[in-house]
């Protein structure tokens, strides 16, 4: 979940004395900031502007950003784009003048690399071992839990008459599953939120996080790492009914993982459920309160519920984009990227192709033909893809079906996301609704 | 008239994609790997999406021997 990947890039806004941008249209594709507040709140117009002006688009420090959908899904499962940043250039020249905090991140998450970072045969093996944890017919089994969650959530938001959708209602859905999921004790979920956040606003490529972030970053994975090496020692001494145990249970059995992998491995699955879905129940609220005609449709008829999160998905991913790196030379889009190139895949923008969506723009919570990239495309599919589903479609149904009448609490301040650039999230989204 | 479904066991690795697209049709064994049910469980123009959005482009569908998709 950590790692230097997506290329920079995007350049820090180049003004008008930077150097030229290279690129079919050179100087037509104003300079962006992703860190401009006003990018941050909406960054789609950019999006369109760089698909349709300038799809294989050049950015300062040379790397391309892919944003029609036949190119990124393209890459996304081209055998010749790897997943490990360790073969990438940019990633190379960086580390040999970086600070200290991330070279010595990048040494420790290279030995406890999780299978986001790795390619066939590690990822193959890795991914394998937790895979069958994650399918639709064990992650359905979960339902009843997570719908007892959410309304328990939505019960205390009835009762104070508030509700802070990101800290009391998107965030603890899926950090209570991936902890049961898992078997990490309920009563340490304060110690590990604050890592999981410094991990997560590290998942931006290195040279664009100030030291202070990487020194964090390096810490909360030491923190976690520490953390996990008690818990599973406390696992092997007594197994649970956990997936951590079963995983225990793999290392001491020989040749299948590794206390390395095993560490790596369960760092990211605690990570991946604490960042993730969060944005998507948050964007989904969102999204839903800002098209009334949707949420009401959607809490009238559940069955939408389906269509309904994926179209959250393709409209406002939770992560916006993703890196790979060239082990060959291959033309993408009519451009030829070069061994060791670090090309950025906006996924958010793909999801606006018109070439693959009718009516692109357009949030359609019925909409029927909806393959999206949001969970990657090629073996990299995000792996709780069915938990992400099944805890976005329990969560969506069940607010827009109790809270009647939600809706914004004060339309006129300005929306708050948090400061990360490959994951899409507000800081906060407070709503009101009608209380009986 | 029957569909003909195809599942490259070495392509798939169990995104569970094609039994959210066609849920009848496709389901994951015990093995994370991906088996066809009932190919007639759903539309055909379902389970061409089904195939379509495998993220490894493990399915392949035929009508009368000619490829769906």
């Amino acid at each position: 979940m950590t790692e230097t990947a997506p290329p920079s890039e995007f350049a820090r806004a180049p003004g008008p004395v930077g150097p030229p941008t290279v690129g079919p249209v050179a100087g037509a594709t104003p300079p962006f900031d992703p860190f401009d507040p006003t990018f941050r709140a909406d960054p789609y117009p950019v999006y369109r502007r760089l698909r349709e002006q300038d799809p294989t688009h050049r950015s300062l420090l040379g790397f391309r950003v892919f944003t029609r959908y036949a190119d990124c899904a393209a890459l996304l499962h081209h055998p010749d784009a790897s997943s490990d940043t360790r073969n990438g250039a940019a990633f190379r020249a960086f580390l040999e003048q970086a600070p200290e905090a991330a070279r010595r991140f990048a040494e420790l998450v290279s030995r406890r690399r999780s299978f986001l970072f790795l390619d066939p045969p590690d990822h193959t093996r890795l991914r394998g071992l937790v895979s069958k944890a994650f399918t639709p017919r064990v992650v359905e089994k979960l339902r009843p839990r997570i719908v007892e969650l959410v309304d328990g959530l939505l019960d205390a938001a009835l009762e104070r008459g508030s509700l802070e959708v990101i800290e009391e209602f998107a965030y603890p859905i899926p950090v209570v599953v991936i902890c049961e999921l898992l078997g990490v004790p309920a009563s340490d979920h304060e110690k590990f939120k604050g890592w999981s956040r410094s991990l997560a606003r590290a998942l931006d490529p290195d040279v664009v996080l100030p030291v202070e972030v990487l020194e964090h970053r390096l810490e909360a994975m030491e923190a976690f790492h520490h953390y996990f090496r008690e818990l599973i020692d406390r696992r092997r001494a007594e197994p649970q009914e956990d997936l951590l145990s079963a995983l225990v249970t793999a290392e001491d059995e020989g040749d299948q993982l590794s206390e390395d992998e095993l560490l790596g491995t369960v760092t990211l699955l605690l990570v991946a459920g604490h960042e993730t879905t969060v944005n998507l129940i948050g964007n989904g609220v969102l999204a839903l309160v800002r098209h009334p005609e949707a949420l009401a449709a959607l809490a009238a008829d559940p069955s939408l519920a389906r269509s309904a999160v994926e179209e959250v998905l393709r409209w406002d991913p939770p992560v916006q984009l993703d890196g790979r790196v060239m082990l060959a030379d291959v033309e993408i889009g009519g451009v030829t990227l070069e061994r060791g190139e670090q090309p950025v895949i906006l996924l958010a923008a793909a999801n606006r192709d018109p070439e693959q969506f009718p009516d692109a723009e357009r949030f359609d919570i019925e909409r029927t033909d909806n393959r999206h990239l949001s969970f990657g495309h090629g073996i990299h599919f995000c792996l709780g893809a069915p938990l992400a589903r099944l805890e976005g479609q329990v969560a969506l149904t069940t607010i827009a079906r109790r809270l009647r009448g939600l809706a914004l609490a004060d339309p006129a301040a300005p929306l708050e996301y948090r400061e990360n650039l490959v994951l899409r999230g507000l800081a906060r989204l407070p709503v009101t609704f009608a209380t009986p | 008239m029957t569909l003909e479904i195809h599942i490259d066991r070495e392509l798939c690795m169990g995104s569970g994609n094609c039994s959210f697209w066609a849920p009848g049709v496709f389901d994951l064994g015990d093995d994370g790997i991906a088996v066809v049910l009932d190919s007639e469980a759903e539309p055909p123009d379902k389970v061409v999406l089904a195939a379509q959005g495998c993220p490894t482009q493990a399915i392949s569908v035929l009508r009368d021997g000619e490829p769906l998709s």
